[in-house]
């Protein structure tokens, strides 16, 4: 049997597919985006409700495991710490919360405080250049002992676990996803949804008032803060990313006086000593 | 985010790099193949034509490794969470065959025909997390030779 040889070549190659690489590549980025992004919202969801049944043993417990783990910080300005801790264990005997807060100052020009995982409030020095009085510092610090009673700062590590592990399962593929993220976890740390900061800036209401008699100097750091915006507004505009407008915020707490019929008194002035220079 | 746009510039250089590298070679196995055409390869086990006329046989082959570019490999490693064709292996294995079989055959120069080809693919591992790092493809087969015809 003799069988003839044709030279000749394909047309066309079959076995490779002929899709333009990028699109495939874009829709898979996509997809997996999206559907990461459910997962987190998802257990996001689970986090809050875990947290809102969570026993005051486990909460206790959480936060110890935290406060062990967290960086030892050099105060910047013991002498100022000093007196912030106090005004805050004068504001904790008013707040639902058994536990104690630290209040660690840091030398950081930003006017910000926060709440962290282990019970612990951090103030930035920069934050005492735009509060007048007492009562107007008192304010910020029950804002933030609101958001620990409140479990908020639970919340936002339960988030980041969430995070970081959906993150790790993504980069077992091949990429350093959790390194990527990095800084979208760090965000979402230190920043809590509107109603969240709603409700925290009610129950610091009612904590100002306990401590005060009065609701005076609740809205000072914001006013403060809306006229530095007015004057400089990148400086200021980051803090505001997730917080909910300064002018509604300001609005809301007014209103919320007005209801709770608290008014107005005389504002206790600051004790504190002169703002030393920046360290860092 | 450092980390972000390090590794979006890594894939940008695959995806640029990658392309770049993958016409060039589709371009030489192309006018390389025109080139070979007249020299038959087949999987049969039987000589085209008469068998009588082969005068030698010998073995020979062809091999070449292909690496993946860093686009390539985030599209597999995409595709390896949803599942599918991983499209982007495809060019890589089909350029490996081929310049396989086209090294084999300018290794045998003179020959009549080749045949009883057979390709073999292995995958050579980057070691860490067990990614396919580059593929190897050697194609073997018999070369038959005729005894040289006089000129008439």
């Amino acid at each position: 049997m003799a069988v003839e040889y044709r030279p000749g070549l394909p047309t066309r190659n079959d076995n490779v597919s002929h899709r333009h690489p990028l699109r495939e590549f874009v829709l898979l980025m996509s997809a997996l985006a999206f559907a990461a992004a459910g997962v987190f919202w998802t257990l996001g969801l689970a986090v809050d409700a875990a947290v809102g049944h969570m026993s005051a043993g486990t909460e206790a417990a959480v936060e110890d495991a935290f406060r062990r783990a967290g960086p030892p910080m050099s105060p910047a300005d013991p002498v100022r710490q000093a007196q912030l801790q106090r005004l805050a264990d004068s504001l904790l005997a008013c707040a639902r919360r058994a536990r104690p807060a630290q209040v660690d100052l840091a030398g950081d020009s930003n006017p910000n405080a926060i709440a962290l995982p282990g019970g612990r409030i951090i103030v930035m020095s920069g934050l005492l250049e735009h509060v007048g009085s007492e009562n107007g510092l008192a304010f910020v610090l029950a804002h933030e002992i609101a958001h620990l009673q409140h479990r908020d700062h639970l919340r936002a590590m339960g988030r980041g676990i969430v995070l970081v592990t959906i993150a790790a399962m993504l980069g077992s593929t091949g990429p350093d996803v959790v390194g990527m993220l990095g800084p979208v976890n760090q965000a979402q740390l230190l920043h809590h949804s509107r109603e969240r900061e709603r409700a925290a800036d009610l129950a610091a209401l009612d904590i100002l008032a306990c401590r005060y008699g009065h609701a005076g100097g609740a809205t000072e750091f914001f006013r403060a803060l809306q006229r530095n915006e007015r004057k400089a507004p990148a400086r200021t505009a980051h803090y505001f990313d997730s917080h909910p407008a300064i002018d509604s915020r300001i609005a809301d707490i007014e209103r919320a006086i007005r209801e709770r019929g608290y008014g107005a008194g005389p504002l206790t002035p600051i004790a504190l000593p002169a703002a030393p220079a920046s360290r860092h | 985010m450092e980390a972000l746009i390090f590794w979006a510039g890594l894939v940008a250089v695959g995806f640029f790099a990658g392309r770049w590298n993958e016409s060039r070679h589709y371009r030489s196995i192309e006018a390389r193949e025109r080139e070979w055409l007249q020299l038959p390869v087949t999987s049969a086990k039987e000589p085209l034509g008469d068998a009588d006329a082969i005068v030698r046989a010998e073995l020979v082959s062809g091999s070449v490794v292909v690496s993946v570019d860093y686009f390539k490999r985030m599209l597999a490693a995409l595709r390896g969470i949803v599942g599918g064709r991983v499209q982007s292996y495809e060019t890589l294995l089909d350029r490996a065959r081929r310049e396989a079989t086209l090294r084999l055959k300018e290794s045998c120069r003179g020959a009549d025909q080749i045949v009883n080809l057979r390709l073999e693919t292995a995958s050579i591992s980057t070691g860490e997390g067990g990614g396919v790092g580059s593929v190897e493809v050697i194609a073997y087969a018999t070369a038959l030779y005729r005894a040289p015809q006089r000129a008439a």
